[in-house]
């Protein structure tokens, strides 16, 4: 149970970070995190179809809670909630007890965004997401669990596309403008909940050897003709997310459902760069519902006549978790709240913010994914067991670290913030030089 | 560089042939059906290759030629076999060798009515499953199987008893975790005769897989290593020949710490195989794939970390044979049942558990989203070698036991 009164809650959660409706929302989350995924979370990997387990959860936490409608605009009937540490605050709660459903949440909001953000901040291209919004708004306010992704991996490297020094050249899904329609073909792969979601943001590219000018943000709603999907990925965690490839043969929707070029490019960057920040607060909560377990259970077991925790090279172990938990909780909260406040920190996307959020995320994915493993080592062979908990722990953090780009470009992207290192595709020098304006 | 070239100090030419003969073995009958071994929950895949092993002589390898066994005593040539088979499955490399392991007391013992019962049975044709069992539940009052395996317990928290009534054992107790569990023809189990008496105490026991008394809890349910199985074990008044006592007061205890040891050389060697499957996959998927304009082995980066596997595993091999081939020559190298033989197995065992846990989630970082799905093989290697950390004695005790060797850990 979160307990909010604590010195620890407190030291956790600052006040110069944490509001108090941010706070409540919070507390919403730990409640039903407590309540409903706890007491199930070592069955989620046998619930294949989602339909015993995951898709109640998510029901009653998207539609009767009400986080489906978190980023819809008030004008829609939605909560407008676009507060990132809101969003951190709820997405570590949830990976406390399971990544993938904490995935599978954060992503609906993920493909809903970019609309929301052209609704509300870019004058440009407001009509784009109203159009979006008056089309698909309603479907994601109603009382049915829906779910949208934020389409942008391919099955050729889905790093190639994140490096955002490739300027989208290496998207290879086609987006094509014939007369009102867009025709688009082109092969997805991997994104969160692809294969269930009702409506996709769709990352394209006109013309690649354009870049930007040629980038393309598409809503594609589905079932719709000439989209199909493949298999469901075979993972060894994070289960509650749903990832499969999207093919795309001739599909055509109206024009107006997607805009191009330079300020499309600008939203796309947005979109993934909060999505760094989102990352290290469910690497937060894995580590911390791992923590959990190994506390409790080191707590109990003795071994060499006393509990394991007792042992000091266990304590030093455990000492060191909690630093970790500590840190990345800071980290989070201060990335989202200067994220909050663009009007004191700048843009988003600049190489200093994007770069501080992408190597964070990569330093504190690799940290949490390393005192997980060796924290199982404390359990001996119940750490193993799934009847343990704590194995569930191991094989979802992985995943944390392979999303978004990976470690590789994240620690690159933090040199950005000090020397211009060119990690892109085209070697340093090389990129083809177009004009990145419309 | 040839793949195995450095390591030739330390082989005899059959252990050269046989590490061929197991390499082939495994490109043709596991890696083609690795991806299914999860699924496999019946064990219909892994008994028939099980099954092929025991062809290839496997199972009678270490028993006595007058038996119809190979009379193989080489710690070197089973290791190479461990790393061999693991480097295609570890679960199916522990499953076929723990049978020998638990036949080693009896036969190291010479003990003439176990291996008369069980002999030709286990140098027979047919597959049958030997089961080492020492871990027992343990829990707020200790026992746990790193305090059954710590040589300074002195077998005082060994909870199963056996108690001689006439001419027969009569064992109770619990037992967990051990491989073959539940599936085994036979096991041999780790009692104490007065958990008082210290090693003197300490009785190894061979117990029929059909014994009345003895019963079995549900299979564990893991993170990996599908073809081992485990399961709880239950003994109820279970009665068995007062001659299926491996050896005597005292001689057991020694076999009983010979068998950690053992094992610790040869999960070494199992780590190591573990490392080399997931090591060899990305190295060609990270020779096809391009990411950023070329193949993904050929950014520095990568290559850094693709070195960082390649030492990993050939130091650990290295020291694997070292102490497997220190343990098969005390005429050189001094008495097997000692501190300093100990803590070398345990460097092996814990050294090579590190660096599987460290290749597995390396291979995984550089294959991107493709090394968390089970096409990829990789996820499989990663979840399966964890376990290695943590059993035999797990990374604490095994430290511990490295400890031994230099100074009077009394841990
Ligand atoms: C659970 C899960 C959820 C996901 N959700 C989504 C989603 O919602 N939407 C979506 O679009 N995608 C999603 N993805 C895909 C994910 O974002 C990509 O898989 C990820 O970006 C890595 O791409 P890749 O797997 O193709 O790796 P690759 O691009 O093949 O990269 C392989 C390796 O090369 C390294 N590398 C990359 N660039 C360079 C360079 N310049 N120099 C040196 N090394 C480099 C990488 O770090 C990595 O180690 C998801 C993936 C998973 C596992
Ligand atoms: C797949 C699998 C196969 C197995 N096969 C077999 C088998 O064939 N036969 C068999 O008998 N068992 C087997 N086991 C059990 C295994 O050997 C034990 O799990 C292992 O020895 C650890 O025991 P434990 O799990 O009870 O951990 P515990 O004894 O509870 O130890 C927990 C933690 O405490 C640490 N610790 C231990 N002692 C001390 C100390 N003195 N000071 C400080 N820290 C300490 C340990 O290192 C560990 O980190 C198997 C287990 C698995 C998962």
């Amino acid at each position: 149970m979160l307990n909010q009164n604590s010195q620890w809650y407190k030291l956790q959660y600052p006040e110069c970070f944490v509001n108090e409706d941010q706070r409540m929302i919070q507390k919403v989350v730990a409640d039903f995190v407590d309540k409903e995924i706890m007491p199930v979370r070592y069955k989620l990997d046998e619930d294949e179809t989602h339909e015993e387990i995951v898709e109640p959860i998510l029901k009653k936490l998207q539609v009767d809670l009400g986080f489906q409608k978190t980023v819809i605009p008030k004008d829609y009937g939605g909560n407008e909630a676009l507060s990132l540490v809101s969003a951190a605050l709820k997405q570590e709660q949830l990976s406390r007890a399971d990544y993938g459903i904490s995935l599978a949440s954060a992503c609906v909001d993920w493909g809903l965004v970019p609309a929301t953000m052209a609704y509300l901040m870019f004058p440009s291209v407001k009509d784009w997401g109203k159009t979006v919004l008056d089309k698909f708004a309603p479907m994601f306010t109603e009382d049915k669990l829906r779910f949208a992704c934020f389409n942008m991996s391919e099955v050729q490297s889905a790093c190639d596309i994140e490096n955002n020094l490739n300027e989208a050249r290496l998207i290879r899904t086609r987006a094509e403008l014939q007369g009102n329609e867009w025709v688009i073909n082109g092969n997805k792969h991997w994104a969160s909940n692809s294969g269930i979601a009702d409506l996709h943001c769709l990352a394209c590219n006109m013309d690649p050897a354009s870049g930007v000018k040629g980038f393309a943000l598409i809503y594609v709603p589905v079932p719709w003709p000439g989209v199909s999907h493949g298999k469901f990925e075979v993972k060894c965690g994070a289960k509650g997310d749903r990832n499969t490839s999207t093919y795309f043969d001739n599909a055509r929707v109206p024009k107006e459902w997607g805009i191009q070029g330079s300020v499309a490019w600008e939203i796309f960057l947005n979109n993934v760069v909060s999505a760094f920040a989102m990352n290290i607060a469910n690497c937060v909560g894995i580590l911390q519902g791992a923590f959990d377990i190994l506390l409790e259970y080191t707590g109990d077991r003795v071994v060499g006549g006393k509990p394991i925790r007792e042992h000091l090279s266990t304590a030093m172990f455990i000492g060191e978790m909690v630093a970790a938990i500590s840190v990345g909780r800071a980290a989070f909260l201060e990335m989202c709240h200067q994220f909050d406040h663009p009007e004191i920190y700048g843009s988003w996307i600049t190489d200093s913010m994007a770069g501080k959020a992408r190597s964070s995320l990569s330093y504190i994915a690799r940290i949490a994914n390393d005192l997980i493993s060796r924290g199982m080592e404390f359990m001996g062979a119940q750490g193993f067991a799934r009847d343990g908990l704590y194995e569930k722990y191991y094989r979802d953090v992985a995943a944390a670290k392979l999303v978004l780009g990976g470690v590789q470009l994240g620690l690159f992207s933090g040199c950005r913030a000090f020397y211009d290192l060119d990690f892109s595709s085209f070697g340093p020098g090389k990129l083809p030089k177009e004009p990145a304006t419309d | 560089m040839s793949e195995h070239q450095h390591m030739d100090l330390f082989l005899k030419e059959e252990d050269r042939m046989a590490r061929e003969m197991f390499h082939g073995f495994v490109d043709k009958e596991i890696m083609p059906v690795r991806q299914k071994i999860d699924d496999d929950t019946e064990h219909r895949i892994v008994g028939k290759i099980l099954q092929r092993l025991t062809d290839m002589g496997v199972q009678k390898a270490a028993f006595p030629k007058e038996y119809g066994g190979g009379g193989s005593s080489s710690v070197v040539s089973a290791s190479i076999m461990h790393e061999e088979l693991a480097r295609g499955d570890s679960g199916i490399a522990t499953a076929a060798t723990v049978t020998t392991w638990a036949f080693l007391p009896a036969i190291l013992a010479g003990n003439k009515a176990v291996l008369d019962h069980y002999g030709p049975m286990f140098c027979g044709p047919d597959l049958k499953m030997g089961c080492f069992a020492m871990t027992e539940p343990g829990g707020s009052h200790g026992g746990g199987g790193c305090d059954i395996e710590n040589p300074s317990m002195h077998g005082c928290k060994i909870r199963t008893l056996a108690r001689l009534e006439g001419d027969e054992w009569v064992i109770n107790g619990q037992k967990a975790w051990a491989s073959n569990s539940g599936v085994s023809d036979a096991y041999c189990v780790l009692c104490t005769t007065d958990p008082d008496a210290g090693d003197e105490g300490i009785a190894l026991i061979y117990i029929p897989g059909s014994c009345k008394g003895l019963t079995f809890g549900k299979f564990e349910n893991k993170a990996g290593m599908q073809g081992d199985k485990n399961c709880m074990m239950y003994f109820e008044n279970v009665r068995v020949p007062k001659e299926f006592r491996a050896a005597g007061p005292g001689r057991d205890a020694q076999l009983f710490h010979n068998n950690v040891l053992l094992a610790r050389i040869n999960t070494g060697a199992l780590a190591v195989g573990n490392a080399r499957g997931a090591f060899e996959t990305v190295l060609k998927y990270a020779g096809e794939r391009i990411v950023a304009d070329k193949p993904i082995r050929q950014h520095s980066i990568a290559a850094g970390i693709l070195a960082d596997m390649a030492i990993g595993i050939e130091t650990a091999r290295t020291y694997y044979l070292a102490a497997a081939y220190m343990y098969d020559n005390p005429e050189t190298y001094g008495s097997v049942s000692s501190n300093s033989m100990l803590s070398k197995a345990s460097i092996a065992k814990c050294y090579a558990a590190d660096v599987a846990v460290m290749v597995t989630n390396k291979a995984m970082e550089l294959m991107g989203s493709y090394g968390y799905v089970r096409d990829y093989d990789v996820e499989k290697y990663w979840r399966d070698c964890k376990i290695i950390q943590l059993w035999e004695g797990g990374a604490q005790l095994g430290r511990f036991d490295v400890c031994r060797g230099y100074y009077d850990c009394s841990l």
